[in-house]
């Protein structure tokens, strides 16, 4: 804590704060270097899902890379943004659900990486086993509550907004990707049930 | 003009949906859900048109675009949310003052003419079509390239501005 004080009002932490430029830069890459983990990462999972069933998985892979450069864009501005105000982080209990949100996530993403496109059979018949579709969804659900925690960051102390604001969340994204999948159903039938134990090869089709 | 503009964009009374104290903290989630949709998705799209992950037919990939689309709706309904009636927004100001007030507002929705503009011009150049045909390996012509790159400025360009609206509020 003694340190985090002697962080907080250090001359680097005073110079930022004190500057509008310097403090929006970091902002501005968190929300960049989201957009391109998360928005990335998201799509793989909507295809492992079922969602445009016809993309092959394993030319997906090279989209791995991007999404680590979103990573470590996000860990960079990250780790400057909490110097700047450790003492309102770390007395945010907020604060930790979004940080134990990214490690899940990044450990979900690992092993999505392992799991579907370490299979080299892919390459052949993009079999999707139900294991990775239940990863994939575990993975964008946890996307949806680590952005949730991180808004609601900023609400800090406001009394009964965290929580509810959460709850909300919570039900709502969840049927709204279900309302995605209904209609996606509906409408094309290209992308076939989450359930489904596999895809079928494009020959079939 | 100011004062039918002030009036008409006052007209969506969001204030009653605003004044719930989570209500804005829950749309600000689902205007960032939103945004990595739709940036994930066409960037995704352009990444490819690029010449990253040139085994991926584009005719297929096209059928995540709907997923770009909902996430481009989402941040519209939201956007609209923070902005239009009176104690909508933080300031209690009226739709009409924030936006000609905020450099940085006027910036993004700017931009964002500027990305739909440039899809308009994927489709009348007929890119959109060359690139269905793109299959496994092909490279896309060199407007498309243009395309893809104005594409993906223009939409980083809006998540920037969109970040410094509190700024120029």
């Amino acid at each position: 804590m003694e340190f985090l004080t002697w962080l907080e009002h250090s001359g680097f932490a005073m110079t930022i704060k004190g500057s509008t430029v310097l403090y929006e830069l970091p902002l501005v890459f968190h929300a960049i270097g989201m957009a391109i983990l998360v928005g990335f990462s998201t799509a793989v999972y909507l295809r492992i899902l079922g969602v445009a069933s016809s993309v092959p998985l394993a030319p997906l892979e090279r989209f791995f890379p991007v999404m680590y450069a979103g990573f470590w864009i996000n860990a960079a501005s990250g780790v400057l943004l909490f110097s700047l105000y450790p003492i309102k982080a770390v007395t945010n209990p907020v604060f930790f659900i979004k940080m134990g949100g990214v490690v899940l996530a990044v450990v979900c993403l690992r092993r999505i990486k392992h799991q579907v496109f370490g299979n080299r059979a892919i390459h052949d018949t993009r079999v999707v086993a139900p294991a990775d579709k239940v990863l994939a969804g575990t993975a964008l659900f946890v996307w949806l509550a680590t952005i949730t925690a991180g808004r609601l960051m900023a609400y800090h102390g406001i009394a009964g907004v965290e929580w509810s604001a959460a709850f909300a969340v919570s039900v709502v994204a969840v049927t709204l990707v279900l309302a995605g999948f209904a209609a996606a159903r509906i409408l094309g039938g290209s992308s076939p049930s989450p359930l489904d134990v596999h895809d079928l090869p494009v020959t079939e089709r | 003009m100011a004062s039918f503009l002030r009036y008409w964009l006052r007209w969506p009374s969001l204030e009653i949906i605003m004044a719930v104290p989570w209500a804005w903290p829950l749309a600000e989630t689902f205007h960032f859900i939103g945004l990595c949709l739709l940036v994930g998705i066409v960037g995704m799209f352009d990444l490819r048109v690029l010449g990253i992950a040139k085994d991926l037919p584009l005719a297929s990939l096209k059928r995540l675009l709907p997923w770009g689309v909902f996430g481009f709706v989402l941040c519209l309904v939201t956007g609209l949310l923070f902005v239009l009636g009176i104690g909508a927004n933080l300031y209690n100001d009226n739709a009409y003052d924030v936006i000609a007030r905020d450099p940085y507002l006027q910036l993004k929705l700017l931009f964002i003419v500027f990305a739909g503009l440039n899809l308009l011009a994927f489709y009348l150049t007929g890119m959109a079509r060359r690139v269905d045909t793109l299959g496994k390996g092909d490279d896309a012509p060199l407007l498309a390239k243009v395309i893809a790159a104005s594409s993906l400025f223009f939409w980083m360009g809006v998540i920037v501005f969109g970040r410094l609206i509190p700024e120029g509020l």
